[in-house]
């Protein structure tokens, strides 16, 4: 019997998506697809985090023999929790769609995403290839294992100052709570894809594609309760153990970490890679533009052609 | 809008009504309710499939099951016909 353990990344993920959104520069407002960022923040775990805790067929288990180096290290897949893995991405969006909403998006989505992952001990390779340092705040303990699976992980992260992360992530998104309203959806998310929303609108309600436009944070916001409520009431004390908020905690589980770089360094070299990326999408998002209307252009003129080859 | 009572509020697209601000905040707390229960006794319902399908399924049948519900045990059921075509005459 297979028994698969799906792949777990926190809350704050799914609330960052909004926040992302939600706090555009004032020239993309409209213009960057939200299915792209939640794409672009969905890929790094989606491409790595399965063979994390593997899956157990029979007797016999499959998966990373060192998680936490297969995750974030490299060799391994931490280079999916790279910002060159967003750029790359985007680029090969670039290539086959010529959109600038869906390439912008993910490129945004996938490098909040390892942002945000800088918090616990195992940190990313935030300068790769040119360095596969790890950078981490060594705030909470890395505690994905083979052994303990999906649950332990679950267990720790929500003993530790994880927990408080996903929370400050919530609070930050409550306090940009218009990117959950109607308003907004309607104002900035629907003309950015208007195509998908239209197609969507022909068989569900509005109230159902605000839902489906929630339901990252509704899911988040749930999964945050549910599980914090499974480690610290429903499985205690069989799995994990009590709540631990010091740096590099809960105390209960070993903190794996892969060549930390010195903490000092890691917010600076965040900020300005994150500056920079922001930077490099607000000069490149006209000229993407206006190659998009030519690429549109050149492909409406190509369809008269193929009508008439017949001919 | 004919053969809706006016006290209803009004169809969005696709004869679904609108719900307001009150009643979604309740479908939407309804929702979350469920699913963190279903999700901690069952914690394969806690992917990003299941949550935001759950959300979906009941801010969009919701109401609808409830309407249904409600006109079936309403004893003056034509408030409720809006769901039905008018016969004509």
């Amino acid at each position: 019997m297979a028994q698969a353990e799906g792949a777990v990344s926190w809350a704050a993920h799914q609330f960052e998506v909004y926040l992302v959104h939600a706090h555009l520069p004032r020239r993309m407002r409209g213009g960057v697809s939200f299915w792209a960022v939640a794409a672009g923040d969905f890929l790094p775990d989606f491409l790595s985090k399965f063979w994390v805790y593997g899956f157990t067929i029979g007797e016999r288990h499959y998966g990373a023999s060192v998680p936490h180096q297969w995750h974030r290290g490299w060799p391994g897949m931490g280079v999916t929790h790279t910002v060159a893995f967003g750029l790359v991405v985007a680029a090969l969006v670039w290539l086959w769609r010529r959109n600038r909403a869906a390439t912008v998006g993910v490129a945004l989505g996938c490098i909040v995403h390892v942002v945000a992952d800088l918090g616990d001990t195992a940190g990313v390779m935030l300068l790769f290839p040119f360095s596969t340092a790890s950078f981490t705040l060594q705030l909470w303990a890395y505690g994905a294992t083979s052994d303990g699976g999906k649950y332990l992980d679950a267990a720790a992260y929500y003993s530790s100052f994880g927990m408080v992360a996903d929370v400050v992530w919530l609070v930050a998104l409550l306090f940009s709570w218009r990117a959950l309203t109607r308003d907004h959806w309607r104002d900035e998310v629907v003309p950015a894809e208007p195509g998908l929303w239209r197609r969507l609108g022909t068989v569900m309600p509005e109230r159902a594609l605000l839902a489906l436009y929630r339901g990252l944070f509704f899911f988040g916001l749930c999964r945050m309760i549910a599980w914090a409520l499974w480690a610290h009431v429903l499985a205690a004390p069989g799995v994990g153990g009590p709540l631990d908020l010091s740096a590099g905690g809960p105390w209960w589980i070993e903190a794996r970490s892969l060549r930390p770089v010195p903490i000092w360094v890691v917010l600076p070299t965040a900020a300005a890679v994150l500056a920079a990326v922001y930077g490099a999408a607000i000069a490149l998002w006209e000229p993407m533009g206006r190659a998009e209307a030519r690429s549109r252009a050149r492909r409406t003129a190509r369809i008269p052609t193929r009508q008439a080859a017949p001919d | 809008m004919q053969g809706v009572p006016a006290r209803l509020p009004p169809t969005d697209e696709r004869r679904h009504r609108s719900l307001s601000p009150v009643p979604e905040l309740a479908w939407y707390v309804v929702a979350g309710v469920t699913y963190i229960a279903a999700g901690s006794a069952h914690k394969v319902l806690l992917t990003w499939l299941v949550g935001p399908a759950w959300v979906v399924a009941t801010l969009w049948f919701g109401p609808i099951v409830f309407d249904t519900v409600v006109g079936t045990l309403d004893r003056h059921p034509g408030r409720h016909r809006r769901w039905h075509r008018r016969r004509a005459p």
